[in-house]
């Protein structure tokens, strides 16, 4: 046993110098951390097989006591920290204010929590989609209604809202662009000029929990978020056909303009992304 | 040289009253009690790791452009963060190393805080005088597994960004004082440029710190507690039976400490995890199918996916749907286990202290509670993962989502019952291992005669 | 003399085109590509889709009704050429032709396009995806740059598809290239876990992580076997109320009186 403890420990010098040299020589990841790794098993081995058959065996026992001190302890404890307060006590009026105090410091110490962040008020679920906006795609290009045919999919941002610098503002603005037949169309009456020639436009983040929703089924004409599987009918309005979403997809209503580019005829007919508190104020 | 290190310390801190008995501490060697070290070495692993990558990762979400060895990502723009991920895994060969090796351990360290809380829990382990450990231990397993999310969250890849998009929303859900509560974690409206440089202090900082706290009082209490043992022979409540923490205890210990260290190092080379190349820097509008979390946070995922759509909405107000999978239900079923050791002292009327373990099935209502929440955790886990299931099984993922929802509301339920069943049979069976009594009748004509009675 | 001889090798060809056509596709899609009601119209299906659908092995489907999956290809490259031949002259031409791709250097726009228009279903290596309902996205490395090239063009079953104007042509070599690179993947740091992202890490790092934990724990611990167990010692009474001589936190134990 004493030879097989050795030989782990051999081991375990030839593979951390296998390491070393692995890193002198820049070996792959596979290498370096085979090597180390092996070298730390091989010690770890070599102690397994001394800790069973090397290390004799002993046995000890401890005292196990209750945990409580001895009565007397616990009395002077308590004593102690009743004098202590009752002395304090003596003037209540001072105690009271000593606590209005600390609490009021207190709470004013948690204002500078406030400048994490700006009031959500009128930020949440807002686009930047208004009437007139031209769709254009992630590249800054129009995106015109020739490049939708029947069976296609695209995404598309509001011009002058795209760039790095504009991350959260396209993060809520991407919409997805198709094109159905229009005699498939289902819209409500009010959403009726919606999509001229079929072409149709949904906010691409998901109303469950703002996952984008990338994934268009063009036959049963509905869109999957591979987030947690909500699916939306494209053709009458974004409902939710399958999965956690509670709302429907918003739309954004499209025209097409003489130059025959796609854009928005209006805002986004509902909140964007996923549920909040002040939803339906 | 150890008389002269000894002496030293000694003469400033009388540490030899202390050393004397400590190296002859005994520690009951049941290897399940090993569990909590595996965790703690994982702890200590991970910090080690992470110091080190903790110097090569820029925390920001500046973008910039990306010129480096792989191919498909020159000239895209990416945060600064995700390009220094990507600069130290194509470096030199132990960045990847050790950045794979701390992600493993990351998995693996929630695991043995899982498995070791079970030990305490099926053991009966967290009874007087044992409840502030048993708090201690559940915070530091929501402890870490924040630092998990908030950690793979930290590179801005493509897969993590959606995970984060998914925590805000998840905010944005809670009632009153949900939006704000998203808005000031993350500096505005999602994504904004302050989300990788706040979640990095959390990750290195805060919550390291907090654990480590947590940790020390973890082992202070148990070192002044003494370790419970199994009841056996010549075990009792009044005393603790194992082997000398110096040298057989320690040398154990250390093997346990070397073949974690090793197994991460092995996998951290061998195996790739998160390749970050590979699902590209973050951009909110498109995201890969399928998309899951790591592992811990799988149970999460997969309430989300199966839960229905119960959004209350009121004149003014909403409380989102995804409120109830993804805040209430963890608030509640947490809440049960942190007043677990309150809740069984109620039924049982037990509030001795016990320093000997149960065995798990001795208590058949803490066996089918046990197994009916892991039964639960399980399905929902499950859950989270339903489309790759889907795509193995080639079976509609509609169908598999239903068939979780079935089974989470009636399999935790009937394991549950499985689990007492089996309890209680195996009381039944232990009680009669005990010795009969045996009634000696004498006859009138003076012979004798065994009666055995058995015990109640 | 020139076009007397491919008059004939035309119609020759012909010939077979219709010859294979009655046999492997004219049950489902109509003796006049019209449709049946096992399978849909050719009208205007181009010659894309059917070279796509018999090349990659999706076409003749044994089981009308379901979704064709990528198989080995059933008939040869010249058998595919006559029926494309055949189709295109009896009325699938008018939609996508059979592209010329060449598959370009310019990786990084490649990977851009597909990111933006296909990781959604494909995944992110293209390893596929579930589509729902039982459809599958599938699996895009089996592929050669041709046949992704004309499943772009024309969608087949209900993945959209995208015309020139959506991704142009030199996109279109850029991005057949990129997915050609998901045949090689650099795997940089080691074996894949077969591209199964977190679910795999996760299966991976319990049952290797606390596999192995658990193994030298047992090996250098004890087990209940090897610690005797007796229900005689000192041991508590096995119920499930209140066990051994307890500590009870009312009794008071002998030391309290020696302070």
């Amino acid at each position: 046993m004493t030879v097989a403890v050795a030989l782990w420990l051999v081991l375990a010098i030839v593979a951390a110098v296998a390491f070393a040299t692995g890193f002198a020589l820049d070996a792959s990841a596979q290498i370096e951390g085979g090597s180390l790794g092996l070298a730390c098993l091989s010690i770890a081995c070599a102690l397994i097989v001394w800790s069973r058959h090397l290390m004799p065996h002993e046995t000890v026992v401890d005292e196990q006591h209750p945990k409580r001190s001895t009565a007397r302890d616990r009395g002077d404890a308590i004593d102690e920290l009743e004098n202590g307060l009752g002395q304090v006590a003596r003037r209540p009026w001072l105690v009271r204010l000593g606590i209005a105090a600390a609490s009021v410091l207190g709470i004013a110490a948690l204002f500078p929590i406030r400048t994490f962040g700006p009031n959500p008020q009128g930020r949440l679920g807002v686009s930047d989609w208004k009437s007139g906006s031209q769709l254009v795609r992630e590249d800054g290009t129009p995106l015109r209604a020739d490049m939708v045919e029947f069976g296609s999919v695209a995404t598309a941002f509001p011009q002058g809202y795209i760039g790095a610098d504009r991350v959260a503002a396209m993060a809520n603005d991407a919409v997805v662009v198709l094109r159905v037949t229009p005699q498939a169309l289902q819209l409500p009456p009010e959403r009726r000029n919606w999509a001229p020639g079929g072409y149709l436009a949904y906010s691409k983040i998901c109303t469950h929990l703002g996952c984008p929703l990338g994934l268009y089924r063009q036959g049963p004409q509905e869109l999957m978020c591979p987030c947690h599987q909500s699916v939306f009918n494209v053709l009458d309005g974004g409902s939710v056909v399958f999965g956690p979403a509670a709302r429907a997809l918003p739309q954004l209503p499209l025209t097409i303009d003489a130059d025959g580019n796609l854009r928005a005829g209006g805002g986004m007919s509902d909140f964007v992304g996923p549920d909040n508190w002040n939803y339906g104020a | 040289m150890i008389r002269w290190l000894v002496n030293a310390l000694d003469d400033r801190l009388g540490s030899s009253t202390f050393l004397r008995h400590a190296l002859r501490k005994a520690f009951p060697d049941h290897w399940s009690f090993m569990l909590g070290e595996l965790a703690a070495y994982c702890f200590i692993f991970i910090v080690a790791t992470g110091t080190y990558l903790a110097f090569f990762f820029h925390p920001s979400d500046v973008p910039v452009i990306y010129h480096g060895p792989i191919r498909s990502l020159d000239g895209r723009s990416m945060t600064e963060g995700y390009a220094s991920v990507l600069q130290l895994s194509y470096g030199p060969a132990i960045g990847l190393v050790i950045r794979q090796a701390h992600h493993w351990c990351a998995d693996v360290f929630v695991a043995a805080v899982v498995v070791h809380m079970g030990r305490i829990f099926f053991t009966g382990a967290f009874r007087r005088p044992r409840e502030l450990n048993w708090v201690i231990g559940l915070t530091m397993l929501l402890l870490v597994m924040l630092d998990g999310f908030t950690g793979y969250s930290l590179p801005g890849d493509n897969l993590s960004g959606g995970g984060l998009r998914i925590a805000n929303s998840i905010a944005l859900s809670i009632p009153l004082i949900g939006s704000w509560l998203a808005y000031l974690l993350f500096g505005g409206t999602f994504p904004t440029h302050d989300v990788t440089s706040r979640l990095f202090p959390i990750h290195v900082l805060f919550l390291p710190v907090a654990i480590g706290a947590l940790l020390g009082l973890h082992v202070a209490i148990l070192w002044h507690q003494k370790h419970t043992q199994f009841p056996g022979k010549g075990k009792t409540e009044r005393n603790v039976v194992g082997s000398p923490l110096f040298p057989h205890y320690a040398l154990k210990s250390l093997a346990l400490m070397l073949s974690t260290f090793g197994v991460l190092l092995l996998m951290g080379g061998l195996i790739e995890i998160n390749p970050v190349w590979e699902y590209g820097p973050y951009d909110p509008w498109t995201l890969a199918s399928p998309a899951q979390p790591d592992w811990y946070i799988g149970w999460l995922e997969g309430a989300l996916r199966v839960a229905p759509r119960w959004a209350l909405r009121f004149p003014g107000h909403t409380i989102g749907a995804p409120f109830w999978p993804a805040v209430f239900m963890p608030a509640v079923l947490f809440g049960l286990l942190y007043l677990w050791p309150v809740i069984e002292q109620f039924f049982t009327r037990d509030d001795a202290e016990h320093e000997l373990l149960q065995f798990p099935w001795q208590n058949p209502a803490r066996m089918a509670f046990g197994v009916g929440i892991l039964t639960y955790m399980a399905l929902l886990l499950g859950a989270g993962s339903d489309d790759v299931q889907a795509r193995i099984w080639q079976i509609d993922v509609q169908e598999i989502a239903w068939g979780y929802r079935i089974a989470i509301v009636t399999l935790p339920f009937i394991a549950a019952l499985f689990a007492w069943l089996i309890c209680r049979e195996l009381q039944r069976r232990h009680a009669e291992d005990k010795p009969n009594r045996v009634l000696l009748i004498r006859s009138q004509d003076g012979g004798f005669e065994e009666e055995r009675v058995s015990t109640p | 003399m020139m076009t007397v001889l491919a008059a004939a090798i035309l119609a020759a060809s012909n010939a077979l085109g219709a010859a294979l056509y009655a046999a492997h596709c004219s049950s489902c899609h109509g003796a006049d590509l019209k449709g049946t009601g096992n399978g849909p119209s050719l009208q205007h299906a181009g010659a894309a889709a059917v070279d796509f659908m018999l090349r990659t092995g999706r076409m003749p489907l044994e089981v009308p009704d379901t979704e064709p999956l990528p198989a080995p290809a059933q008939l040869t490259s010249s058998q595919i050429e006559a029926i494309v031949a055949f189709t295109v002259a009896h009325g699938a031409g008018g939609g996508p032709p059979i592209p010329s791709v060449r598959p370009s250097d310019a990786l990084a726009r490649g990977r851009v396009v597909f990111d933006g228009n296909c990781q959604a279903c494909h995944g992110a290596l293209g390893t596929g995806a579930v589509a729902g309902y039982g459809w599958l996205a599938p699996p895009l490395y089996g592929d050669d740059a041709t046949q992704i090239a004309e499943a772009i063009r024309f969608g087949p079953g209900i993945m959209p598809h995208f015309d020139s104007r959506l991704i142009s042509d030199d996109d279109l070599d850029a991005l057949v290239a990129y997915v050609g690179t998901f045949r090689h993947p650099p795997d940089i740091g080691g074996y894949s876990v077969e591209a199964s992202g977190p679910v795999g890490e996760g299966l991976l790092a319990w049952i290797i992580g606390v596999g192995t934990g658990s193994i030298v724990m047992v090996l250098v611990g004890e087990t209940l076997r090897s610690s005797p167990l007796s229900s005689r010692a000192k041991s508590p009474p096995l119920s499930s109320r209140a066990q051994s001589p307890p500590l009870s936190s009312r009794a008071k134990s002998r030391d309290s009186d020696q302070a």
